[in-house]
């Protein structure tokens, strides 16, 4: 609302609105919304289109798992700070409160012309408006020797659930004296403050239960999100246990030796007892299946509605968007959602639409009651999601700022998790 | 000075912002609508209904008490960097779209 106009945009404004206010898509029938993937982009697109549309949308969310283990603060199991439990959610509440029909199944298909989704088993599932939403996808060949089956034993634990356990029981196997060798991944992935966030979170564990281990961190990048903030953090609890080599040092990880627990660089290779590998990343595998993505591996979308460009009645929200400015979190896909909800519903009921805002916030733990966090205001022009206001925790801030930015991260947890399960 | 700015780009649009999507709320129904909206980006923390430590409780509130604060934050008058950030991208009409809409959540029926 607060941008200037120049003539010319104004008429393809003028264009835009005429098809955004014409009357509504379905003359008969309750128009029928379906969403793939019940994360919190997934997951909060159909609740608020359910809600909001009380009752005059017919909303289905297929999700291929029963309960949703979030990634954000997963970190937090990791290092023992929260139980598993803690983090995980189910989706009662989007059936009994909003009507949603959830169908447990991983969607296999899409097509695009006839406007069917396709669940495994066969199931089919016809749509008027789609919407996807299925998170990421690894790039396992970027290193020789790693796959998904080798995963199992060299985690990456970047979907959280089952990946997360695996890691968390093999930190707390291992000796006191052991090596954490991590490898975060390249740009763009999810949760960019995240692998530095699990570093500082499994140093706390080491140092308070085998203080001799150390940390190796083999990173794909030269530097990373509030790499200040993480820096005086890690120097702070954890001095003279974490060790981060930048890309330009050690050219990247090129080989994992699975049996040999070992990862290799252009040059130096290192051994770890714990080994967590976070390759590279791509849209899920349905967007891509779906035709969604282009050559980046990604989804491009309308700022203004996270409409694909690349199919009519589809939608792609959170990180296998390219949401330019916005990160790949949950905080954006719950945002993105938001604002999708509302342009899906105005397409098919009439509702009102009004000028998308989007928004982050990242919280990281830097130790036990000391949080820090990195946010942001956006908005959609004609051609991206651009920034307009960021902030940034300090370094040096006082201890009872960084408890207060710890209490807000938990307090985030409790009131995101049902703005997206309910 | 943006917010005079817009409303004359909203006369010259006749109810209509970027992207083609209305604007300038006229009615009450309008008005608490784009509340609805708007309050999904306060949700993504702050609970309609129960508390989380750390994160205040903002429904029920007097519409003037809502608006004093969030023009607070806005102006810098009130320390807080992320509502600072929140409160910047809201102009005049959003905020007493939000205080509407929060003032009626929490209520009886």
């Amino acid at each position: 609302m607060d941008r200037k106009f120049t003539r010319r945009e104004f008429g393809i404004m003028a264009g835009v609105a005429a098809s955004t206010l014409a009357a509504p898509a379905i003359a008969q029938g309750k128009p029928k919304v379906v969403v793939i993937g019940g994360g919190p982009g997934g997951a909060t697109a159909a609740r608020y289109i359910a809600k909001d549309s009380k009752g005059a949308v017919d909303v289905t969310l297929i999700e291929a798992n029963a309960r949703h283990t979030t990634c954000f603060f997963s970190n937090l199991y990791i290092g023992g700070l929260r139980s598993f439990d803690s983090i995980t959610h189910g989706y009662d509440k989007l059936a009994s409160d909003h009507g949603i029909n959830v169908v447990t199944g991983f969607a296999t298909s899409v097509d695009t012309a006839k406007r069917i989704v396709t669940v495994a088993g066969g199931q089919s599932v016809s749509y008027d408006k789609l919407v996807v939403a299925p998170g990421i996808d690894f790039k396992y060949e970027a290193y020789e020797g790693y796959s998904k089956e080798v995963a199992e034993t060299i985690p990456h634990a970047w979907q959280a659930g089952p990946q997360s356990q695996i890691l968390r029981r093999q930190l707390e196997a291992m000796d006191d004296g052991g090596v954490f060798l991590i490898a975060p991944p390249p740009n763009p992935f999810r949760c960019p403050p995240g692998p530095y966030e699990r570093i500082a979170l499994v140093a706390q564990y080491l140092k308070r239960n085998k203080p001799k281990s150390k940390i190796i961190a083999v990173d794909a990048k030269d530097k990373f999100s509030k790499q200040a903030l993480f820096e005086e953090g890690w120097a702070k609890y954890y001095d003279g246990m974490i060790e981060w080599l930048p890309l330009n040092i050690t050219g990247g990880v090129k080989a994992v030796d699975e049996k040999g627990m070992t990862l290799h660089t252009g040059g130096e290779s290192f051994k770890g007892d714990v080994i967590n590998v976070i390759p590279p990343q791509k849209a899920g595998a349905i967007a891509t299946a779906a035709g969604l993505a282009n050559e980046t591996g990604w989804c491009p979308i309308d700022p203004f509605t996270m409409a694909s460009t690349r199919a009519p009645h589809v939608y792609v929200l959170g990180d296998s968007s390219i949401a330019a400015a916005m990160p790949k979190s949950g905080f954006a896909a719950n945002s993105q959602a938001k604002a999708c909800a509302m342009a899906i519903r105005a397409e098919l009921t009439g509702s009102r639409a009004f000028e998308p805002r989007y928004s982050n916030t990242c919280w990281s733990m830097i130790a036990s009651g000391d949080g820090v966090k990195v946010g942001a205001s956006y908005k959609a022009t004609r051609e991206k999601i651009a920034s307009t206001d960021t902030f940034i925790s300090k370094t040096g801030e006082d201890a009872a700022m960084r408890t207060a930015t710890a209490e807000e991260a938990e307090g985030w947890y409790a009131g995101i998790s049902a703005d997206i399960f309910g | 000075m943006r917010y005079r700015r817009t409303k004359t780009a909203m006369t010259l649009l006749a109810g209509l912002c970027a992207g083609g999507f209305l604007c300038a709320p006229a009615s009450a129904d309008e008005l608490y609508e784009l509340g609805e909206y708007l309050a999904g980006d306060c949700t993504a923390c702050h609970q309609l209904e129960g508390r989380a430590p750390g994160i205040p409780p903002i429904t029920g509130w007097p519409v003037e008490s809502f608006v004093m604060v969030m023009t607070a934050y806005k102006e810098g008058e009130r320390d807080h960097a992320l509502m600072q950030n929140v409160a910047s991208r809201l102009g005049d009409e959003d905020m007493q779209a939000l205080a509407v809409y929060f003032g009626k959540q929490g209520q009886q029926e």
